[in-house]
């Protein structure tokens, strides 16, 4: 009985004495508090693939460029470099003051050593293609297990001269330059570490504007500014800290409780912070489009003008402000806006044309041309989504796009069906589907990301399995070893033309570009937001 | 007693291994890879295969995870969610705050739940059992998004008592809202157990015995009623202990904690087989081992139930 009443009080005791304790007093340290929704999942610049770890990593990591607030390409551990007349060459010149965090010079073999390492098929890094993207020479080879590593085009002449040999001339290799995949590794550091680099704060060293203080894993990132960094005194805030937050009203709760500087927003939330002093609207490099199957057995689908009534049928506005409202915008092309500039200064989508809108007349109008060319009345389709493992934001706009393509293009039947990511992206690739609902992330700051990839006849991902001779030589001209790649201003006009050939024909039906709605404290400026490029909080300032 | 305990330990090794091999079966069938970004080449994925071992054949995999396992406790490393780590310790940190938090909502829940449930029982028909009755409806009842998130935007937002998430610099205060969310429904459960069961012993012929002895109202709940109202108890606290000890999703989620349940999650979506494996191994192996602490528990609290009787 005692024992039971001893129990009781203490019990009561303690929660009322938990319940009074004072909450943590605010520091005065000038922090910058980002939620994130998930944990990285990786911080070997090797390994990492995903958005985040990159972002992550690209904060304590710093590689030869970085790409400025106005997504030109500005030196950072390259101090300058130069390009051999047929653009094969480049030779970078380090900064010799340029220091890893246990006070090594960073130096060219530490380049040599990063790229050797993902080069290594030992290594099984997701992202060695990008070696073969930049076109390093041998990087084909070495991926094949025909020439060893040590055979990759990438050379340290002496510590501070870094000397890259190129297949062909690449003319965004500078652009590629800035990717996490390129950062610089200290070997003597890395094969110290062996299996448990990457593993913690302790197992990794920066080169970057912060340093990896503490890491607990699917809790909080910690950063600080890093001491050793050569541009040090540019950096105005004592670090960066991670909140690892899945719950959205989480999230909400925490911002307007001032735990929280900056949250990426989602759904129904945005709306409440539209208009408001802390909303910021990003831009991403996402552009989810219709991929037509030109292939398949449906005769309308390979009917030019059935594709074009497809294309001018619904609204994409609607879309982008009702049924996403995440910040996204209405896709006007196929390269999104922001991903590349030309040699005019300008982005890609400024110099290139408008295609597609709302338009149900002009609809109409191709659709009974192509009912007459066909010889039909009524047309039936299938168009393949994702499930909500994929995308849930996609299943949605299917839903509009069908009833309004049924409503607009009356004996237009199509039919949802709903897959999982793999599966889907399995079948667009062997072309055993009508129509898809897809998305293409960026892989560089080109337009040919974009051109190249999904439009060229046999590539894995040309989804609409178009194959035309005069877009392949079109882009063919203008790829690494074309005879345009180093006539940049030629180059560019004739990327306009390639993607205005494949949008005449609508064989691919862009719909809208990803965005992204943040919020951000007023007190805080400076945080650089890329649509291609890591988020970079170096020049952050919170006031 | 023990020749009951071994021979239960020794079955108990016998289930475990069973489960795991059943389960790597199973995993054979899941559709997808680890390896899921949409751009690998056929080149670049079968290496990454090779280099996680999933080119080799079923019988070598199997073969290397149970020695691994038997000889090592090693479980292999991680193959999307932490590329690279070694499985335990991304499974072994986790776990320690589900833990953690399952016991503080274990101990909470229990507690309450005695109170409300010995309250109502004693106190039948009357107002205070039509609250606990209420009470114990709401918290089976509510879903516990629903009350995850009341809880923090009322205790932590508007009156800012609690940390509205969870932070390992001060895991015992910042776990309390979590703690709080999870015992509801253990509380809930408790109640409505205990309050049928007392009633129905405090209806008994022994009891009345007691009570016609002179002996106090609250002696004979506690020492008489209470004693033999636990049986059923501790019946549904075993399985219930297992579910809060291998965290929840809802409130890991809602209160971001970094447990166990949002991480098996995890894997299977993105099919990182070797933590699927490791987290099944510690549900299962905390799965027998309260099966058997309840049973060996009957005994204590009823020595009527005699685990080794005629063994």
């Amino acid at each position: 009985m005692k024992t039971l009443k001893k129990f009781i009080v203490l019990l009561v005791a303690s929660l009322v004495l938990v319940g009074c304790a004072s909450k943590a007093e605010e520091s005065t340290a000038k922090v910058l508090r980002v939620a994130a929704p998930g944990d990285v999942l990786s911080l070997d610049s090797s390994i990492a693939t995903d958005g985040f770890s990159f972002e992550v990593i690209s904060a304590f990591q710093e590689g030869l460029v970085v790409y400025a607030a106005d997504d030109t390409v500005i030196p950072a551990v390259a101090t300058s470099w130069t390009v051999s007349e047929d653009g094969k060459e480049y030779v970078f010149t380090l900064n010799p003051d340029a220091k890893w965090s246990n006070g090594d010079a960073v130096t060219a073999s530490d380049f040599v050593f990063a790229w050797q390492r993902l080069a290594n098929p030992a290594t099984a890094a997701e992202y060695a293609i990008m070696l073969q993207t930049a076109n390093i020479a041998n990087a084909v080879d070495i991926a094949a297990g025909t020439k060893p590593v040590t055979d990759l085009g990438v050379e340290a002449v002496d510590a501070t001269t870094l000397k890259v040999t190129l297949g062909a001339a690449v003319p965004y290799f500078l652009q590629l330059m800035t990717f996490p995949s390129f950062l610089p590794l200290n070997q003597a550091f890395v094969e110290a570490q062996g299996a448990s680099y990457a593993t913690g704060a302790d197992s990794l060293l920066s080169n970057g504007p912060f340093v990896l203080t503490d890491w607990v894993l699917g809790s909080t990132i910690t950063l600080a500014k890093n001491a050793e960094y050569v541009d040090a005194d540019a950096v105005q805030i004592d670090g960066v800290e991670y909140l690892i937050i899945p719950e959205s009203q989480t999230i909400k709760l925490e911002y307007e409780q001032g735990n929280l500087d900056v949250a990426a927003m989602t759904g129904d939330l945005v709306e409440a912070y539209t208009g408001t002093e802390d909303f910021t609207q990003i831009m991403k490099g996402y552009t989810w489009y219709m991929p037509v199957n030109l292939s398949s057995e449906n005769a309308a689908l390979a009917n030019q003008n059935f594709r074009l009534a497809l294309a001018w049928s619904f609204d994409r506005s609607f879309i982008v402000d009702d049924k996403l409202n995440d910040g996204s915008i209405v896709a006007n092309g196929f390269v999104p806006v922001g991903l590349s500039t030309g040699p005019t200064g300008n982005d890609f989508r400024t110099d290139a044309p408008t295609y597609f809108g709302y338009d149900t007349a002009k609809a109409a109008e191709y659709w009974t041309a192509a009912k007459a060319e066909l010889g039909v009345e009524t047309a039936t389709f299938e168009l393949m989504v994702g499930d909500s493992s994929d995308s849930g934001l996609a299943s949605g706009a299917a839903e509009y796009l069908k009833a309004e393509i049924e409503k607009n293009l009356p004996g237009v039947t199509v039919n949802i069906t709903t897959t999982t990511k793999k599966d889907r992206l399995d079948k667009m690739k062997l072309g055993e589907y009508e129509v898809g609902l897809t998305r293409w992330g960026p892989d560089y700051a080109d337009p040919l990301t974009y051109l190249f990839d999904l439009l060229v006849s046999g590539n894995t991902w040309n989804f609409s399995k178009w194959n035309s001779a005069e877009y392949d030589a079109l882009i063919a001209s203008v790829s690494p070893g074309g005879d345009l790649a180093t006539d940049l201003n030629t180059r560019w006009t004739k990327l306009i033309e390639a993607e205005g050939l494949a949008l005449s024909q609508a064989v691919v039906i862009p719909i809208w570009q990803t965005g992204g709605a943040m919020i951000i404290k007023p007190n805080v400026s400076g945080i650089e937001y890329h649509v291609i490029g890591m988020t970079s909080y170096k020049n952050a300032v919170i006031e | 007693m023990f020749k009951y305990i071994n021979k239960r330990l020794v079955w108990s090794i016998i289930t475990l291994g069973t489960i795991l091999f059943i389960l790597f079966l199973l995993l054979q069938f899941m559709p997808g890879t680890p390896f899921n970004d949409e751009k690998l080449t056929p080149q670049t994925l079968a290496i990454m295969n090779a280099k996680y071992g999933l080119d080799q054949p079923f019988m070598t995999r199997l073969w290397i995870f149970y020695s691994n396992v038997i000889t090592k406790f090693d479980f292999g490393i991680s193959m999307a969610i932490q590329k690279n780590w070694p499985v335990g310790d991304l499974v072994l940190p986790r776990l320690g705050i589900s833990v953690r938090i399952g016991l503080q909502a274990l101990l909470l829940g229990t507690f309450n739940g005695i109170l409300l449930g010995v309250l109502s029982a004693s106190k039948r028909n009357t107002w205070i059992d039509t609250l606990a009755t209420i009470l114990a409806i709401l918290g089976v009842s509510i879903p516990s998004y629903v009350f995850a998130l009341t809880l923090s935007y009322f205790l932590g937002y508007k009156i800012q008592i609690f940390d509205i998430i969870f932070n390992y610099k001060d895991p015992f205060f910042s776990s309390l809202l979590p703690t709080i969310a999870l015992s509801m429904f253990i509380m809930a459960q408790t109640t409505r157990f205990l309050r049928t069961e007392l009633i129905e012993v405090l209806g008994s012929d022994y009891i009345k015995l007691v009570e016609a002895k002179g002996v106090s109202k609250f002696k004979i709940i506690y020492k008489h009623g209470l004693r033999n109202a636990l049986i059923s108890v501790v019946t549904i606290l075993g399985p219930l202990t297992v579910n809060l000890l291998t965290g929840s999703l809802v409130v890991e989620k809602v209160y971001a904690v970094p447990g166990i349940g949002s991480m098996l999650v995890n894997g299977i979506l993105t099919n990182d087989y070797n933590v699927i494996m490791m987290i099944a191994f510690i549900y299962s192996a905390l799965y027998i081992a309260m099966n058997l602490f309840v049973d060996i528990l009957y005994g204590i609290i009823d020595p009527r139930i005699r685990v080794a009787k005629g063994g």
